[in-house]
């Protein structure tokens, strides 16, 4: 009798309990199992600008538009109307930007996500990141068009030299390092700098945008450069030296594609 | 995953029941036995549920890891100045970890051996002499009285692994960069002793030139990083790189890694370098730009190399 009785507990347990005591268990082994992924409003500003927060990065680009417009009225004389058209356009893309920013940060912040989803949201993110490096007023702003309309011809013709010279600069520099970081690696001359340098200055050319890929944009157009130009400067225990590098700007060249930063 | 669980606990409870039943005809004497045996199943049962649990969690956490060293990198550990040292004795034998440093060490002396051979002009015989040479120092160098921090790592600053060496009374930071420039000092002391005269003559003017290379572009790099939060004019970028060609000497260069690796990073310039030649709206965000700029957990400062050689 008392075998019956606890044969018919222990089938009741085995039958009603243990399953929605496994059930339960197993719902907190799945929330165990999968950690969530939590975007705080610092990872966010993290991510895009790479500080913990976005008031600096703001108040820069306000500071950028005032001394874009400076920097055109010095050099073409601008009219205070020109000037209020210009200062205009270059707050109304960064309040384009900031509208960006706040609608992706609503999106993400404080929320969970699986643990597969980081990815994603990181590359979403990135598109911010990207414009924010590469310029909000850059070329392909409201800034730049309006500044092209806006301006007389003689006016346009100045402005431009200055941003010419402004590129030269940066892209020697960009060249100078390239050449330095080489030189970690491989063993190279004043001669064969010298020589070097002559060749990429003529020979390659400066990125669409200037940012942190600038000395791969160099190095991947060197590694393309026809063979007896780089062996009229360096031996062979040299050229085998640079293969490395070479390769390693070649795998990056789907990223700098990606970018927009290679010239055409 | 249900019904396997389902099965398991009925399987548990089933094989648990006749014990019971043996023990309620066999009487009071066995109880304790069969309570173990019960009690042990369920929970073998659940512990090992509990362990993929386990395992998976750290699983997640350990692809957490990577990914949030992406999302938001984790600071590099900087050492605390005023850490305890443990100082490593010499030994006879190279044990695991400066077999590891002498791995790491070998292509970069070779990189600089061979820049020593192009610059004094050295024929086969008097590379091999030199390499000879190069091998015994490197040893010397990772067997000699190494002093690391008290927790056994090496030195991290500004995202550039250092090690400091005991050399008698003297104290010197190698820097353990990917750069064979590192290694300058001791092939200097090389050429010295095996080459004195014309040939190191010929490889010192080699390396002034190399040096003043890396700084014009140290230099050159930095305004570049300046102008952008700047817009500078020509006349601007040519005094700012005048006076912090004055400022800066080889060994406290700015990292160009960090200036080529993000625009915002600015390395320590001195404000007199800078806020004499700027316009008033550009002195107001000179005065407000971030002091200390963090790139991927590194604090952006300079990162000296090592001291020059002086024989």
């Amino acid at each position: 009798m008392h075998a019956r009785v606890l044969q018919a507990v222990a089938f009741l347990v085995a039958v009603v309990i243990c399953p929605l005591s496994v059930a339960a268990f197993e719902l907190v082994w799945e929330q165990a199992a999968q950690p969530g992924f939590v975007v705080s409003a610092a990872q966010f500003d993290q991510w895009v600008f790479n500080a913990n927060d976005s008031s600096q990065a703001f108040s820069q680009l306000d500071s950028q538009v005032k001394l874009r417009v400076e920097a055109i009225d010095r050099v073409s004389k601008l009219s205070e109307g020109q000037k209020r058209k210009i200062q205009l356009a270059g707050f109304r893309d960064v309040k384009r930007f900031r509208d960006r920013y706040e609608a992706m940060k609503r999106k993400y912040e404080n929320t969970t996500h699986p643990q597969n989803d980081v990815n994603k949201i990181y590359q979403e993110i990135q598109t911010l990141q990207t414009e924010w490096r590469s310029g909000v007023l850059g070329d392909s702003s409201l800034f730049a068009k309006v500044v092209r309309t806006v301006l007389e011809p003689e006016q346009s013709e100045t402005s431009d030299q200055a941003e010419v010279e402004r590129k030269k600069f940066y892209f020697a520099a960009k060249v100078e390092a390239t050449i330095a970081t080489l030189e970690n690696s491989v063993a190279i001359t004043s001669a064969q700098r010298a020589e070097l340098q002559k060749l990429l200055l003529a020979e390659t050319r400066p990125p669409k945008e200037f940012g942190q890929y600038d000395h791969y944009v160099v190095l991947l157009q060197a590694a393309r450069l026809p063979k007896q130009k780089l062996r009229a400067i360096f031996d062979e225990s040299q050229l085998e030296a640079l293969k490395p590098l070479f390769e390693q700007a070649a795998g990056l060249e789907p990223t700098l594609k990606q970018q927009g930063v290679l010239p055409d | 995953m249900r019904p396997a669980c389902i099965f398991l606990c009925c399987v548990g409870l089933l094989a648990g029941a006749p014990n019971f039943c043996a023990a309620q005809n066999a009487g009071p004497a066995e109880p304790a036995k069969e309570d173990n045996a019960k009690a042990s199943t369920p929970n073998a049962g659940a512990e090992a549920r509990r362990r993929p649990a386990a395992a998976a969690n750290a699983k997640g956490q350990a692809q957490l890891a990577p990914q949030q060293a992406q999302a938001a990198p984790a600071p590099k550990a900087v050492a605390n100045p005023a850490a305890p040292q443990v100082k490593i004795k010499v030994e006879a034998e190279l044990n695991a970890a400066q077999f590891q440093i002498l791995d790491q060490f070998r292509p970069l002396m070779k990189t600089e051996l061979d820049f020593a051979a192009r610059a004094c002009g050295l024929t086969d015989e008097q590379r091999k002499q030199l390499a000879e040479g190069s091998e015994e120092t490197l040893k010397e160098l990772v067997t000699g009285n190494v002093t690391l921090p008290a927790g056994g790592a090496l030195v991290f600053r500004g995202g550039v692994q250092r090690m400091v060496i005991r050399e008698g009374n003297r104290a010197r930071v190698v820097t353990m960069s990917s750069s064979s420039r590192q290694f300058g000092s001791q092939v200097a002391a090389l050429v010295h002793t095996n080459f004195p005269g014309e040939i190191e003559a010929r490889y010192q003017k080699e390396c002034a030139e190399r040096s003043a290379y890396q700084k014009r572009a140290a230099i050159d790099n930095t305004i570049v990083n300046l102008d952008k939060q700047l817009m500078l004019t020509e006349e601007q970028r040519k005094q700012i790189g005048e006076a912090l060609a004055k400022a800066w000497s080889d060994p406290n260069l700015p990292n160009l890694q960090m200036l080529l690796s993000s625009t915002e990073y600015l390395p320590p310039i001195p404000d007199n370098c800078v806020t004499s030649y700027l316009r008033p709206a550009q002195q107001a965000v000179w005065q407000t730009r971030n002091t200390t700029t963090v790139i991927n957990g590194a604090i952006g400062v300079p990162a000296p190399a090592f001291e020059p050689f002086a024989p």
